[in-house]
This record gives C-alpha cells, structure tokens and sequence, in this order.
C-alpha cells in the first residue's frame, strides 16, 4: 500500500503528467507507424537524435532544444535526400541513426562532459521537472492539433498517394509534416524512455490497438488509451519492483499486446 | 467539347524516355482505352493528364473546374489499417455522411446499387475479392459525379466472368451517364472485340483508330507479336458477324 501511495507524491505526479503527455502523442502517430512500416524510421530518428544531447551538453544549451533540433534537421534532411538522390530509405537511416548517435558518444568523450547517459538512453522520467512537464504536455497538445488536422489527407496517402492527390490532398506538405511530427514526438519521448526505447511508445500500443480496432480511427484512440494505462501502470510496476520507470512502461505496454493477441485468439473476434 | 488535351508530352526519368512526343485529346462522352506492352508509358501518361505527374515538355490543358474519378492502379488495401468499405468511401468523399447534396452529385444509395456494392458496406476493405474491390474502387470514382473517368487497369486480376461483368458494367455507365471514359487496359480481347476507339502507346503513339484497324497496323503487330494480332483479327472478325445486326445502338458519337 506504501507504493500506492507513492503514487500521490509530487514527483510521480509529474512523471504521470509528462509520461502521459508525450505517450498519448507517440501513440497516435504511432498508427501511421505501423501502418507504413516505419518502426525503423522511429528508431533511426530516436538513436540520431542524441546528437542534439550531446551539442547541447558541449556547447552549453538546453539538452531539450537539442534533442527537438537534431531530431527535426534529421527529418527534413531525410526527406531531402530521399527526393535528390533516391537512396534507399533503409540504407540512410542506418547511415543517420547509427552516425548521429556514434559522434554524440565520441564528442561527450572529446569535450569531457559528464552527462547521465543512462538517462538519455532509457529515460528518467520520475526526475522531471515541472517546467519540463509544461514543456511536454504543451508540445503533445500541438503535435495532436496539427495531427487532427492532417488526419484524413494522411489516412488517404496511406491508402493510396495518386487517390490522394486527385482527391487534392497535398502530398509534399503531409510528407514533411507528418516528418515534423515524428521528430516532436521522439524529442517529447526521450525523457520518458530514452533513445533506445522510444519505438516501443510509438508501435506497442498501436499494435495492441489494432488487434481489435475497426476504424483508423477507432485504432488511434485505442492506442492512445493503451498508452496512457501503460504509463499508469508502467509507473506502478516501477515504483513497485524498485525498477527504472521508462523499461517498466514499456514491458508493460509489450505485455498488453500478448495478452491483447491471447484474447483475441481465444475469443476469436 | 475537349476535357483534356494533352499535347507533345515529353516524359524522361533517369535519362530514360517514358513518353516521347504524345498527344492525346479526350471529349466528351468519349470512350477511349490505351493498350501498350508493359512499361510502355501508360500509366504515365493518364497521371500527367491528371496532373499528378509533370511532364518534362509539353502542354496539357484541362477543361476548367473538370471533375475526374480516378481508379489507381493495383490498388492494395493497407494489411495493418482497419477500415470498412464504408469509412473508405466516407474519406474519399464518396460516403453516405459526405454530403450527397446537389453539387456533389450522387445520392449515395444510387451509386452503391450502380456499383453493386451495398452489401460490402461493412466489410473490411483487406476481405474484398479482387471484383469486390475493383466496385468500391469504381463507386469512389463515380461519387463526386466525374465528367471524366480515369480507370488504369481496372479489370486486372479478376477472372474472365469478372472482367466481363466488370466491363458491362462501364458499359452500362458510359450510356447512361455520358461519363466520358479514359481507360489502360491489358484486356486485350475485351478490347478488340469493342468497337471503341484504342490507342496503342508505346512510349509513342504507334497507331490508334477501331480495333480492327489496329489490329492490322505493322506497329501493332510487332509490339504484341503477329500471333495476337492474328487472333485478333479472327476473333473481331467473328464478333462482327455475330452481331452485326443489332448494331448502331451503341451511340456512341451521340
């Protein structure tokens, strides 16, 4: 019962509200992930991103700025290069992800800064601050707005781009927006699970959504509720076992999606 | 009355000619189907007279405010999406909750039973037949009222009795509605046994006029080989016999 009450502290009221926040918009855009196979992506973009960790800690600005910086360039350059140069997309965001975060490592170690790595690896969500909860929850309420409205020309590209575009849906401006959106999403997630981990918060309650969904988008808010009672109970689990917050979200999240699958195998559907 | 007029479109990607110095004119209530080997530029070209593609040099002018459905090639419902035929209609704005007002044509209940598709409403859109799914395609296309469809391979992976119900079905729709048709087609013997005009690209306009015509064209049977323009030939000409007399029903210059 100590644990439950744990729950009312400061700190995990915070960890709640931030954890929430950031998961609620992962998770939503986190059905055009599964939907168009870009868990590779998610996790490319993630991975790279905390090279805005590092040049934030080298260079004296906030880590945060950092993160939301590098994540949304490695979007844009992305899009950039898949329409210049037609490089396979697999191939580059190996290139991104794993170069990104190869010279964050070699330039925290050049310039001797000590950072929490574990934190930005696996995130540390129960030493957030207020300021940084306001931060998050104010970026979630954008990027849900902008996702909102997107919503059906992104559904129509998803389905078919040429159907699209003759029904007058823009492409290039969904293409890059929903990029934007992405980059928001990783850089509001890093505190929550860090780098590493941040494609569990966009695909797992997806997934599990998807299982009993019927529309685009019932699976949206199946996968939004998921996540928030993964969070909820991620954070229990945490405080519970003594176990760092951001994994035990996750493996809680993980364990919706078997139990999810085990339920609709037995009932049938 | 000209609703697309595609003039010298010149097409090349990667250094390579996709479409070279084509023309290509559609009224209306007209009927046409391009037939070509694969990778002739057909596709292509029904995207730059949509507009979707832009063509290196050239013109196309489209008849202002025109109103065009559109069937995609392949189309694929998305495996890991779920969606019923009905929200698929909705989002194209073909739905029954989309407005079925004056302008935007329709009544929704009409273009389900022209499509023959009322009873895939609720279904899944990944459990239609490739017939099924080739309906609601057709539905989508004719929800805003086309003046113009623009159908890329629509029989493609139906069996023969598909094809042939699919076919009298766009039969039946170019009649009553007028719509003019712009259509690719691989169906070679549904194609020439029409006597629809056929436009045969390959890259360039080889030749286009009546089935028949085509059929003996030498660029017609070097592309598709003088066996198919042979069968052709027998099969038109068998046709024609069989039905030679009710003819003229047709209108189609009407």
């Amino acid at each position: 019962m100590d644990n439950l009450s744990l729950l009312f502290e400061p700190f995990m009221v915070r960890a709640l509200l931030g954890a929430g926040a950031a998961s609620v918009l992962a998770a939503a855009l986190g059905c055009f992930v599964v939907w168009r196979q870009m868990a590779y992506f998610g996790d490319s973009l993630a991975h790279s991103s905390m090279l805005g960790v590092a040049l934030g800690a080298v260079f004296g600005f906030s880590v945060n700025l950092g993160l939301l910086g590098v994540a949304v360039v490695f979007a844009l350059m992305l899009f950039a290069m898949q329409l210049r140069w037609r490089v396979e997309m697999d191939t580059l965001l190996g290139i991104l992800a794993h170069g990104g975060l190869a010279t964050a490592l070699v330039l925290l170690a050049v310039w001797r800064r000590r950072i929490d790595l574990h934190a930005y690896l696996f995130g540390d969500i129960l030493a957030v601050s207020w300021g940084e909860v306001v931060l998050i929850a104010a970026g979630a309420v954008f990027g849900l707005g902008v996702l909102a409205v997107l919503w059906r020309g992104l559904v129509l590209l998803t389905l078919d781009e040429n159907l699209a575009r003759l029904h007058g849906i823009k492409l290039r401006a969904h293409q890059l927006s929903f990029l934007v959106l992405m980059a928001l999403a990783v850089a509001l997630s890093v505190r929550v699970v860090g780098v590493l981990l941040i494609t569990a918060l966009l695909i797992i309650p997806a997934a599990t959504a998807r299982l009993a969904a019927r529309s685009p988008e019932g699976m949206a808010v199946r996968s939004v509720m998921l996540a928030v009672s993964g969070v909820v109970f991620g954070l229990i689990t945490s405080t519970t076992l003594n176990a760092p917050a951001g994994p035990s979200i996750v493996m809680v999240t993980a364990g919706q999606f078997f139990v999810g699958l085990a339920a609709v195998r037995v009932l049938g559907r | 009355m000209t609703l697309i007029d595609a003039k010298n479109i010149t097409l090349c990607y990667d250094g390579k000619t996709i479409l070279d110095d084509v023309s290509l004119k559609i009224g209306a209530a007209d009927f046409l189907t391009i037939i070509g080997p694969n990778g002739a530029g057909k596709s292509t070209l029904l995207k730059v007279m949509m507009g979707l593609v832009r063509a290196g040099s050239g013109a196309v002018v489209r008849q202002k405010n025109l109103r065009i459905g559109y069937m995609p090639q392949g189309f694929r419902a998305n495996p890991s999406m779920p969606i019923s035929v009905a929200r698929f209609l909705d989002l194209t704005g073909a739905g029954a909750g989309a407005g079925a007002g004056a302008e935007s044509g329709t009544e929704f209940e009409t273009l389900a039973e022209l499509a023959q598709i009322e009873s895939l409403l609720d279904k899944p859109l990944q459990a239609l037949s490739g017939g099924e799914r080739q309906r609601v395609l057709l539905a989508q296309a004719l929800a805003a009222a086309p003046q113009l469809l623009i159908l890329d391979e629509p029989a493609q992976n139906l069996d023969l009795s598909g094809q042939l119900a699919f076919y009298a079905l766009l039969d039946a729709i170019h009649r009553d509605t007028k719509t003019s048709i712009l259509m690719v087609s691989h169906d070679l013997h549904m194609v020439m046994a029409s006597t629809r005009k056929v436009v045969c690209l390959y890259r360039h306009i080889c030749c286009s006029g009546e089935p028949q015509m085509v059929a003996r064209d030498p660029e017609f049977q070097r592309l598709f080989g003088d066996n198919m323009a042979e069968m052709m030939a027998v099969y038109h000409h068998q046709h024609d016999h069989t039905h030679s007399v009710p003819h003229g029903a047709h209108g189609e210059d009407a």
